[in-house]
């Protein structure tokens, strides 16, 4: 550590000061919103700099003269202009961009739009232009269906929306709406992010070597940004069908001030008609952007939620009296997920920027699941019975304060020191009964301050950073420290990172009860060492075509502590202490993703070699096991061909090896004690005492569809009549072929052996409009 | 365009051809780590301590395969067990005999034996080829009701109940001519707790109230993970060595309403 200081400190204070800084803000010509990865150079300087989300660049080290701005994006016309460097730093304000309104070039560019940003020390990230997720159907406008498609991701239960990242457990994933994190970012039994898709303006992962502005987790970081309004007139987009309508809408408040206003309102009429189970889900975005002066001020609100009634007795009402009448099942769930934030950018001077945070996350889930029946054996004194009940009431309430400070400070220096709070109260009522317990109740804060210097040697560019966190409850402070560089040789660029990462806070495995995991139940680990991991990665980066990138990187991850987490049994633990039981593992891969266009092709193929291991002390003895999401092979595609200006046809395919499971080595009777009649009730469950012993069959997915601007017909007339600018048919194929091969398990059925149970059997079409005012 | 035109027509072909594919789930599983089935005595043993003499059984199966138990032709209940339990505070010894009674098939009982509170037992059943079979379960000591009201024509009553440490969860039932209500506490507290009923009209007045406190051992096996999801990993909640299932005690009291 303290060489590692040392070196930290002469980096700092040994590099000389020359130049000037120049910087500024570029907008959309035609909206006012902000873009991120345009290309702002000095081409005579060999200056160059890449917008960030805020639309922020700063060209560093500007000699004082005359000098001709050039700013570059694939998807705006170019443009340049002649500032003057005077001896002192240059703020140019909002500089404008025209939209380049080429149709057939929009949708090409959309593989590759976002990966022109230049996050020199990133390295390793998946950014996606969310264009991707309305120009390619089939990815339903979901973001974690796009985000399966990255190579770093894995995931296990097919219907779950869960996801692995680089081997390591889904609450290791931190997921922010517009820097505020989101707690259960999927609709229940979707498997959807609540993230409406015409709400997002950026979505970008970081998987792992991430810089030391982030933590309180160790896996990934995904950001979604939302649009943050237009500044000329009110535009919009929504897509009406029959379970419910999807929009949003743009508007000028002022000329400083901007809004767009979002939702989701969707039901599943099948289940509401003929099964008689009310269902909601539904999600809704506002976002007010105003910007004083050189100040940038952003209000943010976000609400979900997802309601379902389900009983089985809406079914059994088809079939004769009494036939079911010993048989219940069924469940009621209610979640709701809201955050609200202030965010401030202010430029206090041209090379010095102040960010801050301020926001409120809450999510709550009450789950209740009920499955049984009761049958009266007249030969026996043991019952035929199964009571299986459970109640879930989880609740994560966060209160945060975020700030820092960014300073362009010396010729090869950008310094940014930061700290984060985060108060945090959790309710657990939990556990295999209907009945009220006592919840356990728990208040806690995350505390952590960072310092992070990027420095900038020729064609090496070196990030050190350092992050320390605690827990207010283990007053000791966590050092985390993190070290990124790049090596930039021509056109290629050789990356490599080294982390320590800590984590406060865990989710419950409730795969054991629920058929799928639709929800995360959050619980604090600050009675005991917070979650660690280490990561090295290597990487290598560079162009295979003019418009066409290539990325390999390989990484080991040293998961020093991990926890399991389960709300069984948990009777005794809710009283006692949660079931949280300490374990470690590693994982390691290599991943290589290809990217770009090719004529009128564009999308991205990925191919990832990865494993991940678990050790438990009380999963067989602290013997390693794969764990869930550990799939060795993984084939990924998605690619979008533009047949004519207006149609773009697209295809999804994955090929990965399948999922580890446990299988079952016999059956035995589980036993219900009765103490009223001092009687036994019974039931077959398995015997697994292996966890994760078998591989499913490799997974297969092919689908297709396109996207066709329309020119007449009923969609169009029907877009005219509304006053729609433009409208949109999309069509999707799935299970093209029947080579759909994902089941999520198999059933043992007598004198048949085992049966995979797989949602899509057969191909199925959809068609829909979009309509854009 | 061309190409577009024919699209629709080239996928539609693919389809129609792709339905003549069977569909298939796919070669079963490789195996990566290796378990053989291991067949088992799977028990349920209650000591229950009452004002009844040989109240307490234990039940006696076998693990079976998972092909096996779906054909429901075999019989999974184990009838030629030694089955012993041994007072350790007394070491007093006692040999359950399996019932004659073909109702309670796979049930053993003693009619002499009757399980002293705060007393430990450790039970062993051998059967056949089978795993010898051990465990220990320690009776709780008997529930006490402090205190109580009944308002019988408000239809209601509450019962202070005395909570002790060794019990992890108690049963509470309120009896009725006809009927029964039933609730259950976390135990493990050594508080007194207030349980109150409410019940509706025709249920007469309550006649008395029965506690049941449960030790440790029964109160985990019987809130364990149960999955019946296939091909999921689950402790099974077993409280024994050496072999499936659960040895636990429960402690009763009746008291008569006035």
């Amino acid at each position: 550590m303290k060489r590692f200081l040392l070196f930290f400190l002469l980096a700092v204070f040994t590099l000389p000061l020359f130049g000037y800084n120049v910087s500024g803000y570029v907008v959309d010509a035609e909206t006012g919103e902000s873009i991120i990865g345009v290309n702002v150079f000095i081409n005579e300087l060999g200056i160059g700099d890449a917008t960030d989300l805020d639309g922020f660049f700063i060209l560093r080290n500007v000699q004082p003269g005359e000098h001709v701005l050039t700013l570059s994006h694939i998807a705006y016309e170019d443009s340049t202009r002649r500032i003057h460097v005077v001896r002192q730093d240059l703020f140019l304000g909002n500089l404008a961009l025209m939209p380049t309104h080429l149709s057939a070039q929009t949708v090409e560019v959309t593989g590759l739009k976002n990966s022109i940003i230049q996050k020199e020390v990133d390295i390793a990230s998946f950014q996606v232009d969310p264009e991707v997720l309305t120009e390619v159907p089939q990815l339903n406008k979901d973001v974690f269906a796009l985000l399966r498609y990255s190579p770093s991701v894995t995931i296990a239960d097919p219907f779950s929306p869960q996801y692995y990242v680089r081997g390591s457990d889904p609450g290791e994933n931190l997921i922010q709406l517009d820097g505020m994190t989101i707690y259960n970012p999927q609709h229940f039994l979707a498997s959807h992010a609540i993230f409406n898709p015409y709400a997002i303006k950026n979505i970008e992962m970081l998987v792992g070597g991430f810089d030391a502005e982030y933590g309180g987790r160790n896996a990934s970081i995904l950001n979604i940004a939302t649009r943050e309004g237009n500044n000329r007139e009110t535009h919009g987009e929504f897509r009406p069908s029959i379970s419910g309508i999807t929009g949003a809408v743009e508007f000028p408040v002022n000329p400083q001030t901007t809004a767009m206003i979002s939702g989701r309102f969707l039901t599943d009429l099948m289940l509401r008609v003929i099964m008689g189970s009310p269902n909601v889900m539904m999600d809704f975005n506002a976002t007010l952007l105003t910007r004083v002066g050189k100040t940038r001020l952003r209000f943010s609100g976000f609400y979900a939620r997802d309601y379902m009634d389900y009983s089985a007795d809406n079914i059994f009402v088809f079939f004769p009296d009494k036939l079911f009448e010993d048989i219940q099942e069924g469940f009621i769930t209610n979640t709701n997920n809201r955050a609200y934030g202030v965010y401030t950018n202010t430029l206090l001077r041209p090379n010095l920027m102040l960010e801050t945070h301020v926001y409120h996350s809450r999510s709550q889930v009450d789950n209740r699941t009920y499955f049984g029946y009761w049958a009266k054996d007249t030969t026996s004194a043991l019952d035929i019975a199964l009571d299986f009940n459970t109640r879930i009431e989880n609740s994560i309430s966060d209160n945060t304060v975020k700030a820092n400070l960014k300073w362009y400070a010396f010729r090869h220096q950008t310094f940014k020191i930061g700290f984060e709070v985060n108060r945090l109260a959790f309710t657990h009522e939990l556990g295999r009964s209907t009945e009220r317990r006592n919840p356990f109740i728990y208040n806690t804060e995350f505390q952590a301050f960072f310092i992070q210097d990027q420095i900038a040697l020729g064609p090496v560019l070196l990030n050190l950073g350092l992050r320390n966190s605690r827990t207010i409850n283990r007053a000791k402070w966590q050092p985390e420290p993190r070290i990124s560089m790049s090596l930039r040789l021509g056109n290629t660029t050789l990356k490599a990172a080294y982390g320590h990462y800590y984590q406060y806070l865990t989710s419950m495995d409730s795969k054991n009860d629920e058929f799928v995991q639709f929800l995360e139940y959050y619980t604090a680990i600050d009675q005991q060492k917070p979650i660690n991991s280490v990561h090295h990665i290597l990487g290598l980066e560079g162009k295979l075509g003019a418009k066409l990138d290539y990325s390999v990187s390989a990484y080991y991850k040293k998961l020093n502590r991990l926890y399991r987490s389960t709300y069984s049994n948990n009777w005794l633990t809710v009283s006692n202490g949660r079931v949280i039981e300490e374990g470690e593992g590693e994982s390691y891969g290599m991943e290589v993703l290809v990217r770009g266009e090719i004529r009128r092709l564009s999308g991205w193929i990925g191919y990832t070699w990865s494993r991940g291991l678990r050790r438990y002390p009380s999963i067989m003895n602290n013997k390693t096991v794969i764990f869930d999401g550990d799939q060795p092979h993984n084939l990924k595609m998605v690619l979008m061909y533009k047949l004519t200006p207006d149609i773009t046809a697209s295809s999804t395919f994955q090929y990965t090896s399948g999922f580890p499971r446990t299988w079952e080595t016999g059956q035995l009777m589980h036993y219900q004690y009765d103490p009223l009649h001092n009687s036994l009730g019974a039931f077959a469950t398995s015997i697994t005492p292996e966890r994760n012993n078998v591989r499913y069959p490799p997974r297969l997915t092919c689908d297709i569809g396109w996207k066709k601007k329309l020119r007449s017909g009923f969609g169009y007339y029907l877009a005219e009549y509304l006053g729609g600018l433009d409208a949109y048919l999309n069509m999707t194929v799935r299970n093209l072929l029947f080579l759909h091969r994902d089941p999520a398990y198999y059933f043992y059925i007598p004198d048949y052996g085992y049966y995979g149970y797989d949602f899509e059997f057969f191909p199925s079409v959809s068609v829909g409009y979009t309509i854009k005012f | 365009m061309r190409f577009f035109k024919q699209l629709p027509l080239i996928i539609l072909l693919l389809v129609v051809l792709g339905c003549d594919m069977p569909y298939e789930p796919g070669p079963m599983p490789e195996h990566i780590v290796d378990t053989q089935y291991v067949e088992s005595l799977n028990v349920m043993g209650v000591l229950r301590s009452d004002s009844v003499a040989g109240s307490s059984f234990i039940y006696v199966q076998r693990t079976m395969t998972t092909e096996k138990i779906y054909t429901f032709e075999a019989d999974p209940t184990v009838q030629n067990a030694t089955v012993t339990v041994v007072d350790q505070n007394s070491k007093e010894e006692w040999t359950f005999q399996h019932s004659s009674d073909t109702l309670y098939s796979g049930y053993y009982f003693d009619s002499t034996f009757t399980p002293v509170y705060g007393h430990t037992y450790q039970l062993t059943v051998s059967a056949d080829s089978l795993p010898t079979l051990t465990a220990t379960a320690t009776v709780p000591q008997k529930p006490s009701l402090e205190d109580y009201i009944v308002d019988s024509q408000a239809r209601r009553a509450s019962f202070d109940l005395l909570l002790r440490d060794d019990a992890y969860q108690y049963s509470v039932y309120l009896m009725f001519q006809d009927d029964t209500l039933g609730t259950t506490l976390e135990g493990a507290r050594n508080t007194v707790e207030t349980v109150e009923f409410s019940w509706g009209n025709g249920e007469g007045a309550p006649l008395s109230i029965m506690i049941v406190g449960f030790e440790e051992n029964l109160t985990r096996y019987g809130n364990a993970s149960i999955t019946f999801i296939p091909n999921t990993y689950h402790e099974d909640g077993s409280t024994v060595s050496n072999g499936y299932g659960c040895f636990g005690a429960v402690a009763v009291t009746i008291a008569d309403l006035d």
